[in-house]
């Protein structure tokens, strides 16, 4: 099974198993991550699921689709919507960390 | 207390022990604060689906969801549920633009809201936050000296009209006709009120639209006439449809949530100075307060037959979207009935799925700032026990007044 460390607005990192096919969000919300709200649970209309991701991974994740730029566009550097980032053997290993505000 | 009720007929695929009485019916009121306990009186004691009758205004009956999770599926669940067919206003004046993007489903519902989304994103409202921050000043520098207020009337109700104003780029002096338009078509029991005031909005909105089209501004209006969508300008209905969704989606909520969230302030004097002393808490606070007094009850139609959890709906059966259930389920919140500025929870305050609120960004923004703007201006304050507060139950929980009390 893959796996994705998230590090949390506070700084904690954690490293947490994933099913193939799950999304990043759904890792964190399952192990109720701090500070990702996930709020329209993965229909890419609320934004409340904000991570940046690691420079080294960025470029090898699929580029954004238009309703994701839609919420991303003017975000710092490397933000992604972590409902749209899928895992499997391609994204096992992925760094990402909370965006500060979600807001 | 429960005015104007009225008995529809109960279709024969609801069963008997799945009807409860529900106490937030449309029309009903109460002198009790109903998030202290009885939303939480409703977990402890009914199912986790129930049917209700008699719930809107006039009649009307309603299965209402109560668990987060169910809820959560079902906004997710747009083979079975549709907002279609929820534009009244529209219906009122026997026209047919339709409230966007709320009542649209689908793909063009999606392509309008891609298109909003930037408008309403952090980035786009950080230019809009030293406008909101004045306008919170000028308004509570009109009562800050006189020790006490009913501050629902004086802040709560302006503050989200004079935002609204400033997005349409509208004076200041036409507040008094804005909150006038908005109680007829929110609040105001008499139908006839509240089809003359949906008159009153739309012709206000055609006209701008004209006027804008000849001479654009920065304002929403102006964006809106020359948006497109599909390759094509929006046409007239569309953008008298969005406007009119930021009437309706945009003043009244905004209203409600201050107001309970400064009356939690002034019955929690600890919690208040927690505030005070640490204002870069505020937002983690409005988060909190938002979960706790979700007050938004929101309703979607079965379009198709499905059997939920064991519930069978009908298309035509009314499902009630409540928030207030939803964000305030003991099965997801450890004591939900307490406020916990760390709490750091998510909630579905601005509902889920595809519909889930695109003024959210804006929202927490006004909230944010109003009580920043509350807290730094006025002396600790508390709430006036010795007047009654009446609180409006059904689709927007709502206290009708909330008065206050400070030192000076
Ligand atoms: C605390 C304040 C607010 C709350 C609690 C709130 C709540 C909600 C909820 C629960 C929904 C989903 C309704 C449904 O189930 O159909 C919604 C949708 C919506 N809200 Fe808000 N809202 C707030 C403020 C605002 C503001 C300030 C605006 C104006 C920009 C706004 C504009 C909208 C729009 C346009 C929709 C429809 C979105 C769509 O269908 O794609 N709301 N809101």
């Amino acid at each position: 099974m893959p796996s994705v460390t998230i590090t949390d607005p506070d700084g904690v990192s954690q490293v947490f198993t994933a099913e193939d096919g799950e999304a990043v969000m759904q890792v964190a919300v399952r192990n109720k991550v701090e500070g990702l709200y996930a709020e329209c649970g993965g229909s890419q209309t609320c934004g409340t699921c904000k991570v940046t991701v690691d420079p080294d991974w960025f470029d090898r994740l699929p580029p954004p689709g238009e309703n994701e730029v839609s919420l991303i566009d003017g975000c710092p550097p490397n933000t992604r919507l972590s409902c749209q980032i899928r895992m499997s053997a391609a994204t096992d290993g992925i760094v990402v960390r909370v965006a500060d505000s979600q807001y | 207390m429960s005015a104007n009720a009225t008995v529809s007929e109960r279709p024969s695929h609801i069963p008997e022990d799945l009807v409860m009485v529900y106490p937030f019916t449309s029309g009903a009121l109460t002198l009790h604060n109903p998030f202290k306990k009885a939303v939480h009186d409703i977990h402890k004691h009914y199912p986790p689906i129930f049917y209700a009758e008699d719930v809107y205004h006039g009649g009307g009956s309603a299965w209402i969801i109560r668990r987060q999770e169910d809820l959560k599926e079902i906004y997710a669940d747009t083979e079975h549920f549709s907002n279609h067919g929820r534009s009244v206003h529209a219906g009122l004046l026997g026209e047919s633009w339709v409230t966007l993007p709320s009542n649209l489903e689908g793909e063009i519902h999606d392509k309008f809201r891609m298109i909003l989304n930037p408008i309403f994103s952090p980035v786009a409202l950080r230019k809009l936050e030293p406008d909101v921050a004045k306008l919170a000043q000028d308004l509570v520098d009109k009562f800050k000296t006189k020790g006490a207020v009913d501050i629902k009337a004086a802040f709560c109700v302006p503050f989200p009209v004079s935002i609204v104003l400033n997005l349409l780029d509208l004076p200041l002096d036409r507040m008094d006709e804005f909150m006038h338009w908005e109680f007829g078509l929110l609040h105001d029991p008499n139908l006839d009120h509240t089809r003359e005031a949906a008159a009153n909005v739309v012709a206000m909105f055609r006209e701008l639209m004209k006027v804008r089209r000849a001479n654009p501004g920065e304002d929403l209006v102006s964006w809106a006439v020359t948006a497109e969508v599909d390759g094509r300008p929006w046409t007239d209905d569309e953008i008298v449809g969005f406007c009119f969704n930021l009437f309706i989606g945009g003043l009244d909520t905004v209203t409600t949530n201050l107001s309970w969230f400064l009356r939690h302030l002034a019955e929690h004097p600890d919690q208040q100075a927690y505030l005070r002393e640490n204002p870069k808490k505020i937002p983690d606070a409005v988060q909190e307060l938002l979960r706790l007094y979700s007050s938004v009850n929101a309703s979607k139609n079965c379009i198709k037959e499905v059997t939920f959890k064991g519930v069978t709906f009908m298309p035509g059966d009314k499902i009630m979207t409540s928030t207030t259930l939803g964000s305030n389920d003991p099965e997801v919140y450890d004591h939900p009935e307490e406020a916990r500025f760390d709490r750091r929870a998510t909630a579905v305050t601005f509902g889920s799925g595809v519909h889930h609120c695109l003024g959210h960004f804006l929202a927490r923004r006004e909230l944010t700032i109003g009580l920043e703007t509350v807290l730094r201006e006025l002396p600790p304050f508390t709430l006036d026990t010795s007047q009654e507060i009446v609180v409006d139950l059904g689709g927007i929980m709502q206290p009708r007044t909330v008065p206050i009390v400070w030192a000076v």
